[in-house]
């Protein structure tokens, strides 16, 4: 038993290294099947944290009427905070919701004049509030449509938002949608190049075969090298693919941080955090690619 | 030992290779296959080797019929043939060693078994000190003789020769036909299917006539009549 395993690693380490080019070949085009699989991945997070950083950017303001106590307007925050949706509450208070006004309007002499002319603050305090899928906000604000709330509140700017929302959520929708149709197709097409890349391999070998049926070998003998060589192509394709897309991501990341305003954006962090979730499922199809098209193939010879 | 009993051998859609081809070849003879190319010489020994099967007939080597051999069963009948072709058919990323010696191992003998009888067989074919060199790394002789030493190397009770000097110049065909008729001395029954009609002549041992896939002559001291 181990002297057959021995043996077929044996013939099968031989067959990769005497056969050098076409095994680089092979190794060559799988890896490159894989760097297309890894771009895909490396789209979708791309993607995904595109419209999160646009879904982050949106929030909903509720501006409450003058003179409502602060201690009201906590209950209300308490109360959106506890529910599960909600991201964030921020409370800003009059004073520096005037103040946050007159920045803004610094350069704007009417407006300058016409707080003057007032005397007095004219603006109530606001509640800012961020969800954590712009979906959510309808059902967040649902509260307020209370006529408990009507006395209180001056104004929501959620109908404002509610169109870039849906917008926003449409989109993001059709990312993933698009993401997945496409991660489906490039699966496909490697599928495809991997399955014929070894199938050639072995039809090079087909004569090989022929000879080591004649010489009465039994079936599994001729077809377990091949069946390991194409584990080993796997192993190969892998460690060269992780060896580039480390390099070439940490070569990328800066330019695209760049492009996404500093914001949070780690993609380096993403491969290392699911390292083991990315390449260990790649790794674990194209082993099982290469084994069952080496079975394949070498079965088409075996009839001698 | 090797019987044919009314072998016919149809290739789709009606192509006859044999038809109604009855032979006996007892152990130890040296039988010579002879006729022109295409009368089916060459499906006689793939009958042998179940790389094919008769359309209608029965195969029996030492009451084996093996015209109803299973898949499974054909590696054990090839280990007990011995085949060497025209072409060699060596294993061509293989050392001249691990070609002889794959036959070995493709059942199951122990490497220390292998380390010892592989020389052995190769000092018997004069290619000992060429044991490390690939098979296009020596001469065409030499590449028969690493076949014939694979065929030996299960001390096979039948030696089957598909124009083994088909490929080679003369003084290798005698050197060729030589070691067979040696290793016929040893006991081994060996067939040898030719159109050399210079070497079978000079063999004088058996020869059967194919003309049109059956056969039409049978002669015990025979001649190449064609």
């Amino acid at each position: 038993m181990f002297s057959a395993l021995f043996r077929i690693l044996k013939f099968s380490s031989q067959d990769f290294w005497r056969n050098f080019w076409l095994s680089t070949a092979t190794v060559v085009v799988l890896v490159l099947t894989l760097v297309s699989i890894n771009f895909l991945i490396t789209l979708n997070f791309l993607t995904k944290t595109a419209v999160a950083e646009v879904e982050n950017k949106i929030d909903v303001s509720i501006y409450f009427k003058q003179g409502i106590a602060e201690s009201e307007i906590g209950n209300i925050k308490s109360y959106l905070l506890s529910l599960s949706e909600v991201k964030d509450v921020i409370y800003i208070s009059p004073e520096e919701a005037l103040r946050e006004f007159e920045k803004k309007h610094a350069n704007d002499a009417i407006i300058k004049e016409s707080l003057e002319e007032v005397g007095e603050n004219p603006l109530g305090a606001t509640l800012v509030i961020r969800a954590h899928d712009t979906a959510d906000y309808p059902e967040i604000l649902e509260v307020f449509d209370d006529t408990q709330y009507a006395n209180i509140i001056q104004e929501k700017n959620f109908e404002d938002h509610e169109a870039v929302i849906k917008k926003i959520d449409s989109i993001s929708e059709k990312a993933t949608t698009t993401g997945f149709g496409i991660a489906g197709l490039f699966a496909v097409i490697a599928v495809l190049i991997g399955f014929n890349t070894v199938r050639m391999t072995i039809y090079t070998h087909r004569e090989e075969i022929g000879v080591m049926k004649l010489v009465g070998a039994a079936n599994w003998f001729v077809r377990a090298p091949y069946v390991a060589s194409g584990i080993f192509y796997g192993i190969f394709a892998i460690l060269f693919t992780i060896i580039l897309i480390f390099p070439a991501i940490g070569f990328a990341e800066p330019y695209l941080a760049g492009f996404f305003g500093g914001s949070e954006f780690n993609l380096l962090g993403y491969f290392s955090n699911n390292f083991l979730q990315i390449f260990g499922w790649q790794f674990v199809g194209v082993v099982f690619l290469n084994m069952v098209t080496s079975t394949l193939a070498v079965g088409r010879y075996l009839k001698v | 030992m090797i019987e044919f009993r009314g072998i016919e051998k149809i290739y789709p859609p009606s192509i006859t290779a044999l038809q109604d081809v009855n032979l006996k070849i007892n152990a130890g003879e040296f039988v010579s296959i002879v006729g022109q190319s295409g009368t089916g010489k060459t499906t006689l020994i793939k009958l042998l080797t179940a790389e094919e099967r008769p359309t209608r007939g029965k195969i029996t080597i030492s009451d084996w019929d093996i015209t109803k051999i299973r898949r499974s069963e054909i590696p054990t009948l090839r280990r007990q043939i011995g085949v060497i072709f025209q072409d060699f058919k060596l294993l061509p990323k293989k050392t001249i060693f691990e070609n002889v010696a794959f036959a070995l191992e493709v059942c199951g003998t122990s490497s220390g078994r292998i380390k010892t009888i592989v020389p052995q067989v190769l000092r018997i074919v004069g290619l000992e000190e060429k044991a490390d060199r690939y098979p296009k790394q020596v001469s065409g002789g030499e590449q028969q003789r690493v076949a014939i030493a694979r065929a030996l190397i299960h001390r096979p009770k039948i030696l089957v020769a598909d124009e083994p000097t088909g490929n080679l110049d003369s003084i290798n065909t005698r050197e060729i036909a030589d070691l067979l008729l040696k290793i016929n001395e040893f006991g081994t029954t060996v067939i040898l299917v030719s159109h050399n009609r210079e070497l079978v002549n000079s063999l004088r041992r058996r020869v059967v006539t194919l003309e049109q896939g059956a056969v039409i002559s049978d002669q015990e001291v025979g001649k190449y009549v064609l």
